[in-house]
């Protein structure tokens, strides 16, 4: 995309910014499940 | 602990370890004495172009962040009631206050006229500078700290009184250490606001005091971590069996505490490239270096905590704990160092003397001097006989 204008600039970098927070809010819910997957089933300590 | 003590009385005081700490200091001394007598110019390499150097860097930028572990394990027990992580406080509350004592120490190297430190304070208030706001929250939080501490000190010494005075303090204490470390942890980075030129874009960001505050939060849970393991392994005979049953809860805790934060400290750090379109630098020289740093030393830790805390893995999440404080030191070396003054030619660019390097160890030597003289003669590994359940 060319940008030439502070508004095309704004508006890129911000539309960009928008689908990363959409991605992340998708995201981290899934590594909150990936983190907590084990949880209640083992509970040895491997030192 | 009768036995305990005069086992370790009897030890000869000539180990391998304090004899390389007594080198470090006595080349230490010398160095330091050429920097009082012929100045800056004798020890460093500081220049114009560079003010500030690997003291700043290193001593500074990174043992503020590496110092971290105090407020955020406080906040932790006192402040989120994880009560299970008590014993975690001490140790690191005394990392964090020697951590700053150390960097007030080390900046009386770097400052060109040190008798002035106080200056900001009492003659020339520079009330509008960030500098200003950073010197007043240091000085402050290394009196919180110090006050944090002074139970330890005060048990051994058997003033009842003023150590049960002390301990009611604690919860105060904490909030205001929480509150000056959110203020001047990320006014360090804001430090750098004031260099968008100078400083390359891919770190440069309208963002960088939330990253140097994220990041600090990251680096107080895995230097308690790394702490933690380090001193288990020398002083793990002055742990008590409170100590002992509780450092793998701490472990797993932080660890998954740090997963988290880094997860989310990425997110912003990519936010930052975004809302600077900065995205065809990744693939320069510095956007290859900039990449280490990312996918290195912020998403592979981040990537090991969570399976270390998933497989309650220890010696996984004390690994991710190693490489996420080099991590944050490599970051505050990038930022102050190696990416800034980006566009100057390599004959003109900063490297730091070996005595500036020399400095630094040295001073870092004595934190751990009085670290492990602290450890071994005041109650920080257990409970005082004479103060248990008084915690």
């Amino acid at each position: 995309m060319d940008i030439h204008t502070l508004q095309q600039f704004v508006f890129h970098t911000k539309g960009v910014i928008y689908i990363l927070i959409v991605g992340y809010l998708i995201g981290f819910p899934l590594f909150w499940r990936f983190l907590h997957a084990r949880e209640p089933k083992d509970n040895d300590i491997h030192t | 602990m009768t036995t305990l003590t005069n086992r370790i009385e009897h030890k000869s005081i000539f180990t391998i370890q304090n004899i390389i700490s007594g080198i470090i200091l006595l080349v230490g001394l010398v160095l330091t004495f050429l920097r009082f007598t012929r100045g800056l110019g004798t020890v460093s390499n500081l220049s114009n172009n560079q003010p500030w150097g690997f003291w700043i860097g290193f001593d500074l930028l990174t043992g503020v962040a590496l110092a971290a572990g105090g407020y955020v394990t406080g906040a932790a027990v006192y402040i989120f009631g994880n009560e299970k992580y008590h014993s975690a406080v001490r140790p690191a509350v005394l990392t964090g206050f020697l951590g700053y004592a150390m960097v007030v120490f080390a900046l009386l190297y770097d400052v060109g006229r040190p008798w002035r430190l106080p200056y900001p304070f009492f003659v020339s208030q520079g009330v509008t500078s960030v500098m200003f706001e950073v010197g007043a929250c240091v000085a402050l939080y290394l009196t919180v700290l110090f006050l944090e501490i002074s139970p330890v000190g005060l048990e051994w010494l058997g003033l009842k009184k003023t150590r049960n005075l002390a301990v009611k303090l604690t919860v105060l204490l904490t909030i205001l250490g929480v509150i000056l470390s959110t203020l001047h942890q990320s006014s360090l980075g804001a430090l750098f606001l004031i260099a968008p030129s100078k400083l390359h874009p891919l770190w440069y960001s309208n963002y960088l005091p939330v990253f140097f505050f994220i990041s600090s939060i990251t680096a107080g849970l895995s230097m308690v971590i790394f702490e933690g393991s380090l001193s288990q392994r020398a002083y793990g005979e002055k742990m008590d069996a409170k100590h002992l049953k509780e450092k793998d809860d701490v472990a797993l805790g932080f660890g998954k505490a740090a997963a988290i934060v880094l997860f989310g400290y990425f997110a912003i750090k990519v936010v930052g490239i975004a809302a600077g379109n900065h995205w065809n630098l990744l693939f320069t020289p510095y956007g290859l270096w900039f990449q280490v740093e990312m996918i290195g030393f912020v998403m592979l830790p981040c990537f090991l905590y969570s399976i270390g805390v998933r497989d309650k893995n220890l010696k996984l999440i004390k690994f991710a704990a190693g490489l996420t404080v080099f991590g944050i030191v490599l970051n505050r070396l990038n930022i102050s160092l190696i990416a800034f003054n980006y566009r100057l030619p390599l004959s003109e660019r900063y490297f730091p003397h070996w005595m500036e390097i020399g400095i630094s160890v040295f001073i870092v030597t004595i934190g751990i001097s009085v670290y492990r003289f602290i450890v071994t003669k005041m109650p920080v590994f257990y409970e005082h006989p004479e103060f248990e359940d008084l915690h």
